[in-house]
């Protein structure tokens, strides 16, 4: 039997499906005009949430590519700065060249120093120059708003060591500052070659109160030392007699016009990283009339010039100090080159390095060759200005010292470019990584879109057959209602 | 005979009569809500027996039926009332679910902004405007929590206001069905069932049925009995027992039930007996979709704000001084006592868990659910314990706790009141109860707990200048002057801050590296032996090689592998070498050596990009000197962590930062806070995209389980309808059809009028 309609909810019934079917099509026309298909979280759970994810993600991407911005304007900056550092360093090492002739004088010299010293006043800024927000572009991990301090000491860096690691989302904003302007090596960057026994003086026993230039001592306390005669004489104890000093003269400070530069390494293998001294021997030829004057010059034939090496090698000789300079106490050396002939230009090769002597020394003087040293851009500056000025008309103790400043000038001026050309690194790595972001930025979009975004062919095709449904119910019902028995009963 | 036949149509006029007028009764109510279709019931009257057979004596209308069929009705009943649980739900679960937006106006959007703004505070650390923007961006965050805890309040008035005027319309309607009851028992007498007075009832008990799920029970006298929550008689005959808006036993206000007053006494509904209707899908969205959305909202805040503070607290902010918090946050409040425990207990105090150092590393573990707490046993001691069950109740995951006295961890005054704490404590998902053993519980005592319930209504920013935002990290990290190979810093973070009175003289830590992958560090016991090891290792040159004792001994301890289980020995064995003879001696000259063995546990594996901690370092009390354990009060808390190659004799060393004026290690540190694994384990700044998907799932399942009911529902009344409705065609076939018997009868009664004529014409003539 066919079921039983009742007239009365048959009616109600299809109110109510109207009355859906018109939510229904003004929900779809909700959603089509805000042009999204997850109105409500309800709509679509998941699809809300991972809108919501992608939106909070976009939201940290603009985030971080702001904060990427002004870390690429502080790295810009620091490139500039130390472009501006290598021109400044170029136009000091000009004057450097400069003031390396001879036909200079001290008068000439002192200005050239003086322009010197305001190219490097200007170096001490860059080097502590601040980015928009104040903050130091070399302050390493942490630093004052002037991380460089210029004391009477010289110039130090008060900042905190170190390089942050750059990460996905972010470069350093700040370079280590120790590293670009505090890390310059003294010498040729292996060793450093200095006229006279130097720092040494000490390392080797020379008591450093004794403030005379013509300074000779052994190593071997107790062996004699007089100060009329450079000589040191033959041991009177049986304790010293393989003392490789014995009978030599070591000027601390020398005497003859010779000079030597920043020498070279002719063989790395054999490098020792050790300290030397090169100490001169000028005899008369066994010719020459006797008895002698002590000076050279007036002797009649050409003296006869041999040089020694010594090593110095403080790990065999554990009694002695860590300090740096080596204390002096128990202090060694040994003899690696024995009267060798000296000639005017000649290199003298020993473990591995060179260095090329010019020049007529006196009899001890000496060339300390020690490992090269951390010093500063600022330090170096500065020695050369102190060179400049003090050297008077000594222009063979000019010559190796500007030769020196100049090898250490390009070590500076290495480390800067270096220093530069990590800021170029990580500009260009700023740059991967903004495009990084900007690919991101677009996945993330279209992650949001495709989670809520209403697809308007779609949405609109919906829409319409909705319409369609909408219509259709209003008519059936209209018909239906027409047909009733009741109309045909006369 | 025609007399008879006189008769006989005059029964049929008069039945046929009756029969158009109940279908003309019908027709009247076909649009009456509860209506039942009538029909009368015609029987032919007994015919009289003559020798000719039995001769029919007409038609009678027996009674009027009342179409109905019990089954379906108490169906169309039920299936409504479940519908209409479902649609209150559903509308509500759809309010609520408005409260919580996506997109870039919600709560989830302003979150993500606070914690983008510090990176400009991290690029500018002086820079007060970066700074009122994130002060504005806080105070921006904690105004939506709070207006939408407060509208989520206001759900929840309105939600009281609806339930209260539902249960005084339930006692009406009970009222009526009792009355009705009454009636119908008067009525019944007659012998006819009394139909519309059927129908009343009837359609009060499907209006009751709207509002609560009912069962119901004939008894003989007509009435009938209405129960609730299957067996509380709400209407017995014609008594009622009155419904009413209860507290539950731990009178939380978040929690109502159904009471019923029976013999003068209220108890509460079991709301899962409850069943369908309006009253339980209101009941059901207030006492769980609205707490659990309130919880995920007000674990939210707390979470956020709390790792925030934390996270203040360990920074300096511009005047160098350690950072208040930044927001004001709630007291988690205390437990809700069941007014049937027996014990003294009546403070069981909840709080954050912390760690000793008093920072909330817990947070994680927080989840969005209030507990119950019953205890199964106590022990009066000593010591003194108790034991209890904890029912999370959003899950209903049951754990066993012991309460014990923690009183050596330091702990601060928890109840602030001054005294000395020596507390039982108990810790569950991020929480620590605790309560004074001094009232100790009963067994089977009871308490619920609402950790979440205040939190996002009291969150507010704590202060108004910028210049107190603790940017500035207290320490600093930095690298050996002499460092060779490539470690940089990726990152530093502060995790405690140790007395102020110790500041300044916590040691800073020096992380040595005595081969590529191995390091050793300066807190520890045997670094002492290490230090004066390598003092001596850079000049000596035991066996005169030429290689001094240091660089050999780097050489060898590459070969090391710092994981293998013979470490200690080969550390030792390679100690024991000649070549390493004056190191060897340097180091036992130490006093206090006992072991290049006890020396290999101080040396640890580097794996790059892995945190090395502040605590992380040996605290072995048996080790020989014995290892101290790491003191909150007294160093700085850190974990550091170093990216790329170390070289042997490569160092880092954390410890005060000098110039933190310049720094925004805690601004990059609070960003970082985004990243912690927070909410389920998800990202922190992923929290609110699962609550909303949370609320959203649960709107959804509302909405299609509302749809469901709704058209199981429309198809039952169908049924139902099918019997009980009237049909209007089917009213005028039937209004032909009677009305042609009525006509005939007419005919026949015209036929008896002439029969009648032709009989009295004859005996005229």
């Amino acid at each position: 039997m066919a079921m039983r309609l009742a007239t009365a909810h048959t009616y109600d019934r299809t109110v109510s499906l109207m009355t859906t079917r018109q939510t229904e099509l003004s929900q779809q026309q909700e959603k089509l005009s805000a042009g999204k298909k997850v109105l409500r979280a309800s709509d679509d759970p998941t699809g809300a949430a991972q809108a919501e994810r992608a939106m909070t993600r976009a939201q940290r991407v603009e985030g971080e590519v702001r904060a990427l911005g002004l870390q690429r304007n502080s790295v810009a900056l620091a490139e500039g700065t130390l472009g501006n550092a290598m021109q400044r360093l170029q136009e000091i090492r000009e004057l450097v060249v400069n003031a390396g002739n001879g036909t200079y004088s001290s008068g000439d010299r002192s200005a050239l120093a003086l322009q010197i010293q305001n190219l490097r006043d200007q170096l001490f800024e860059y080097a502590n120059k601040t980015d928009s927000n104040g903050v130091p572009l070399f302050g390493g991990l942490g630093s004052s708003s002037a991380p460089f301090v210029d004391a009477i000491s010289g110039v130090t860096f008060e900042g905190i060591d170190g390089t942050r690691s750059s990460t996905l989302v972010s470069v350093p904003g700040t370079l280590d500052g120790n590293a670009v302007w505090m890390n310059v090596p003294t010498g040729n960057g292996i060793f450093n070659a200095e006229l006279g026994l130097g720092k040494l003086a000490a390392a080797m026993g020379m008591p450093t109160d004794l403030a005379t230039d013509r300074t000779t001592y052994s190593a071997v306390s107790g062996a004699g030392y007089d100060p009329n005669d450079h000589h040191l004489s033959p041991s009177v104890s049986g304790s010293v007699v393989d003392d490789p000093f014995a009978g030599k003269k070591f000027n601390e400070v020398n005497e003859g016009e010779m000079w030597a530069g920043v020498g070279k390494v002719v063989s790395p293998s054999d490098l020792t990283g050790l300290t030397y001294i090169v100490a001169f021997n000028v005899n008369p030829d066994p010719n020459e009339a006797k008895p002698l004057d002590p000076d050279p010059s007036k002797w009649r034939l050409a003296p006869v010039v041999t040089y020694d090496v010594y090593r110095y090698d403080p790990v065999l000789n554990p009694t002695a100090a860590l300090t740096s300079p080596p204390a002096p106490a128990g202090a060694e050396a040994q003899q690696v080159v024995t009267d060798a002939t000296y000639m005017d230009g000649k290199d003298i090769v020993v473990d591995g390095f060179a260095i090329t002597a010019k020049g007529m020394p006196a009899d001890g003087d000496t060339i300390s060759i020690t490992p090269s040293e951390r010093s500063n851009v600022f330090a170096v500056i500065d020695r050369i200005i102190n060179d400049m000025t003090s050297a008077g008309n000594q222009h063979h103790q000019l010559a190796h010292d500007m030769a020196i400043g100049l090898a250490q000038l390009d070590a500076a001026m290495d480390r800067i470019q270096t220093a530069r050309s990590e800021t170029g690194t990580l500009l260009n790595r700023a740059d991967t990584i903004e495009d990084t972001q900007e690919e991101k930025t677009i996945q993330l979009a279209g992650d949001r879109s495709r989670a809520e975004d209403m697809d308007m062919v779609k949405g609109i095709s919906d829409y319409q057959n909705m319409q369609v449904g909408y219509q259709a119910a209003l008519q059936t019902y209209a018909q239906i209602q027409r047909i009733s028995l009741f109309n045909y009963i006369g | 005979m025609a007399s008879n036949l006189l008769g006989i149509t005059s029964s049929a006029l008069v039945s046929n009569q009756s029969m158009l007028q109940i279908i003309g009764n019908n027709i009247a109510n076909v649009n009456t809500e509860g209506y039942s279709r009538q029909q009368g019931v015609m029987a032919a009257i007994p015919g009289q027996r003559t020798g000719g057979g039995y001769y029919g004596k007409g038609v009678e209308v027996l009674t009027v039926k009342r179409m109905y069929d019990e089954f379906l009705t108490r169906q169309a009943t039920t299936s409504k009332a479940v519908a209409a649980s479902d649609a209150a739900r559903s509308s509500y679960m759809q309010q609520l679910e408005s409260l919580f937006p996506g997109g870039e106006n919600g709560l989830g959007a302003m979150v993500g902004n606070l914690f983008n703004s510090f990176a400009d505070i991290a690029n500018a650390p002086t820079d007060l405007t970066a700074r009122s923007v994130v002060l504005a961006r806080a105070e921006e965050m904690a105004n939506r929590f709070r207006s939408t805890a407060e509208a989520l309040n206001e759900l929840r008035i309105g939600v009281t206001a609806q339930l209260r005027a539902s249960v005084t319309a339930i006692n009406t309607l009970a009222q009526q069905i009792a009355s009705v009851n009454r009636e119908i028992s008067y009525a019944t007498g007659t012998g006819h069932t009394p139909n519309d007075l059927l129908d009343k009832r009837d359609q009060l008990i499907r209006d009751l049925n709207r509002y609560v799920q009912t069962t119901t029970l004939p008894s003989d006298n007509g009435g009938i009995s209405v129960f609730v929550a299957g067996s509380q008689p709400l209407v017995l005959g014609s008594t009622v027992a009155p419904i009413s808006l209860m507290n539950d036993e731990f009178s939380d206000s978040a929690q109502w039930k159904l009471g019923i007053t029976l013999s003068g006494l209220e108890r509460p509904l079991d709301l899962s007996l409850l069943g369908g209707g309006e009253v339980p899908g209101l009941l059901r969205f207030y006492t769980q979709d609205l707490v659990h959305a309130e919880n995920l909202l007000g674990r939210m805040a707390l979470a956020i704000g709390t790792a925030m503070n934390d996270q203040q607290a360990l920074g300096l902010d511009m005047d160098s001084g350690p950072g208040d918090p930044l927001f004001n946050m709630a007291t988690v409040p205390q437990a809700y006592a069941s007014k049937d425990n027996q014990g003294v207990l009546a403070k069981l105090i909840v709080n954050l868990d912390t760690n000793n150092a008093g920072f909330h590393t817990s947070l994680g573990d927080l989840q969005a659910s209030n507990y119950e707490v019953v205890f199964t046993a106590t022990d009066a001691g000593p010591p003194i314990t108790a034991t209890a069950n904890i029912i999370r109740l959003s899950d209903g995951t049951r754990q066993t706790v012991t309460f014990i006295d923690r009183d050596d961890d330091g702990d601060p005054d928890t109840e602030g009141d001054g005294t000395n704490d020596n507390l039982l404590e108990a810790t569950i998902d991020g929480l620590r109860l605790s309560f004074d053993p001094a009232t100790l519980p009963n067994q089977g005592d009871r308490f619920v707990i609402t950790p979440f319930a205040d939190a996002a209504r009291a969150i507010n920013v704590a202060f108004k200048s910028p210049k107190e935002l603790a940017m500035a990290s207290p320490i600093a990290a930095e690298a050996g002057e002499d460092n060779k190979g490539a470690l940089t810093l990726q990152g530093l973070f502060t995790t405690s801050v140790p007395l102020p009175a110790n500041v300044d003289t916590a040691p800073a830590v020096t992380i040595r590296f005595l081969a590529p992958g191995l390091y050793i560090r300066s807190d520890d016991a045997q670094y002492q032996y290490f230090d004066a090891m390598l003092t001596a290792g850079k000049t000596a040159d035991s066996d005169a090689d030429g290689v001094s004792d240091l660089e050999e001994f780097y050489t060898a301890m590459s070969a090391l592998d710092p994981n293998s289980a013979t470490f200690a020995a080969d550390f030792a064995a390679l100690m024991a070498t000649p070549a390493l003879a004056d190191m060897n001696t340097a180091a036992q000259a130490v006093v206090g050596f006992s072991s290049f063995a006890d020396m290999a546990f101080e040396a640890y594996a580097y794996t790059p990009a892995s945190a090395i901690t502040s605590d992380g370092r040996n605290t072995d009390p048996l080790a020989t000197p014995p290892g101290t354990p790491f003191d909150p009060d007294a160093e700085w808390g850190w974990s550091l962590v170093l990216k790329g190659a170390a070289a042997a004799g490569d160092s880092f060393t954390v410890g005060k930062h000098p110039f933190p004026l310049l720094d925004a290690g805690n601004a990059q540190a609070m960003m970082d806070l985004r990243d912690v694994k927070m909410f389920d384990g998800g990202p922190l700044t992923d929290g609110y995209a699962s609550l909303m998907a949370d609320i959203g799932t649960k709107t959804l399942s509302a909405k299609q389980a509302a749809a469901v009911s709704e058209s199981i529902a429309v198809s039952l009344e169908q049924d139902r309808q099918a019997v009980a409705g009237v049909n209007l065609d089917e009213e005028a076939a039937r209004l032909l059809q009677f009305q042609q018997a009525y006509q005939a009868a007419g005919k026949a009664m015209q036929v008896a009028q002439t029969l009648f004529d032709t009989l009295i014409g004859a005996i005229r003539v």
